[in-house]
């Protein structure tokens, strides 16, 4: 449990890190529940759909559209990408 | 004025260049050219455009190179001409009054606009599939873009003009501007051309013309007037100008660095890429009518010779007739031995050129001219800086598909 705890900060940070680098800004005011369309200065709906194609090269990930379109909090986004990496693994 | 070319990002580097001879043109580095038979270019330092902090920051570099220039080249124009920039508080500000006086216009040409956006894109949709396509492609490539940031940045809320009138483009958006500004619409805008097309299928298309030079040695081509001239060298560059009427000009003690005193366009030519020295003639006797002046009292022509074999002959052709019967001619320069052919930008090229051999009273070189073509024997070329009275300075510029246009430029 606390393994899993650490795992999702871990994951949170480096999602926050590429987030700032993606906006070329400090983001560092984002926190879990922070909404990913409204709290992140400065985006846009085309910076958002650029965003999720960094960030899958970031992770190496594929994004499902119809998924990542309903997520809203920056939570979501980290179970989204902890379940796709879980997914991942058990493939492997 | 603001330039960005191969010479450097000022239009004191570009002067500086010309006088000197020195050539912008080197092997290119924007992509592999082993397949290509033509591997030079006049490539700007992209280290030398930057922009301060601003609206659109994070999608201005999301821009194909001609937009960035553009918007580089126009920022440095406002700088020069002491106009007041927008603040960032007038930015943050409310939306102007309807009844708010619309105050400058923003008037540019791009002929090819993003086609390095666009071959990278379809390059990337072939390689990852279309849902790797970045959302920023279509804003990035669009003809408009430069116009557009030009004027967003700068809360210029007059019209934005995009003139894609192929490589006289941005002759005739300093023309429509100049228009604009007689008619009492606009009492300033910034106007010029912009263009960066250094990529693959820009070489395959045109050497598929044989429009490229195949010479091997950079510092040796282009080769405008000379006899072993074999083509032209892909040039990126952009220039833009503040246009403003002389009364408010005068009125808030700005610099002028010349007058736009004649323009003209027309169309016409016997080949869809050529150049008709019929048509091309009566383009510039138009425009110097326009400026009210005679052929004899224009001191030079700074020429679109682009250094292709046809092109070149077809200009001065069209600049002996112009010229006959008067009794002096004018001299005739060509700066594509120094930039490279800048498509869109050729005009406005020729003209920040004109501007300064205005104020300097110098003729620039032909660079890279050693033995003329022998037609050409009766035309007075500049082969070396030339110091000598320049009151009035014609401009050409002309596009595939029969599009010509002349500017004339007087000491203001």
């Amino acid at each position: 449990m606390i393994q899993d705890q650490d795992r999702d900060q871990e994951l949170f940070d480096k999602l926050v890190k590429h987030i700032g680098e993606f906006m070329e800004a400090d983001v560092s005011y984002l926190t879990p529940d922070a909404h990913l369309g409204t709290s992140i200065e400065g985006m846009s709906s085309l910076k958002m759909v650029e965003l999720l194609l960094y960030l899958e090269d970031c992770f190496g990930l594929e994004f499902e559209e119809s998924v990542v379109g309903g997520l809203e909090r920056v939570q979501d986004l980290v179970d989204y990408i902890r379940d796709l990496q879980n997914a991942g693994q058990q493939l492997a | 004025m603001g330039v960005v070319c191969s010479l450097g990002a000022t239009a004191n580097d570009l002067w500086q260049g010309l006088l000197a001879g020195r050539s912008g043109i080197g092997p290119l580095t924007r992509f592999d050219t082993c397949r290509f038979r033509s591997r030079y270019a006049a490539q700007i330092d992209d280290t030398l455009v930057t922009f301060p902090p601003g609206p659109f920051q994070f999608e201005i570099k999301r821009m194909s190179a001609f937009v960035r220039y553009a918007l580089f080249a126009a920022d440095r124009a406002l700088e020069d001409s002491g106009l007041p920039l927008a603040t960032e508080d007038d930015r943050r500000a409310e939306e102007l009054p309807p009844d708010h006086p619309s105050s400058g216009a923003v008037f540019l040409g791009v002929a090819m606009g993003g086609l390095p956006s666009i071959e990278a894109g379809v390059l990337r949709q072939e390689r990852k599939g279309p849902r790797k396509t970045s959302p920023f492609l279509i804003p990035s490539l669009i003809p408009n873009m430069a116009a557009s940031t030009i004027a967003l940045r700068h809360r210029i809320d007059g019209e934005q003009m995009t003139i894609a009138g192929a490589c006289a483009s941005g002759c005739q958006a300093l023309g429509h501007a100049m228009r604009a500004i007689q008619s009492g619409a606009r009492s300033w805008a910034l106007a010029g051309g912009a263009e960066a097309v250094t990529t693959p299928i820009t070489y395959s298309g045109f050497e598929a013309m044989n429009a490229l030079s195949r010479c091997d040695d950079p510092s040796t081509t282009p080769r405008p007037f000379d006899r072993a001239r074999d083509g032209m060298i892909v040039g990126e560059a952009a220039a833009v100008f503040v246009l403003e009427d002389r009364a408010h000009a005068e009125a808030r003690g700005a610099v002028v660095h010349g007058e736009l005193t004649g323009f003209a366009t027309n169309s016409g030519c016997d080949d869809l890429t050529g150049i008709s020295p019929r048509h091309a003639a009566r383009c510039m006797s138009s425009a110097l009518a326009d400026a009210e002046v005679e052929p004899d009292a224009t001191d030079c022509v700074f020429a679109q010779a682009s250094g292709m074999v046809q092109g070149d002959a077809a200009e001065i052709e069209a600049v002996r007739y112009v010229s006959a019967g008067g009794r002096r001619k004018p001299v005739v320069t060509s700066i594509k031995g120094h930039t490279g052919y800048a498509f869109a930008a050729n005009g406005p090229m020729n003209l920040a050129s004109a501007l300064m051999a205005l104020r300097h009273q110098v003729v620039p070189p032909t660079s890279k001219l050693e033995e003329a073509d022998p037609s050409f024997a009766d035309v007075d070329i500049a082969r070396e800086a030339r110091v000598t009275e320049v009151r009035h300075c014609l401009i050409n510029a002309f596009g595939f598909g029969g599009i010509n246009a002349s500017l004339v430029v007087s000491r203001a």
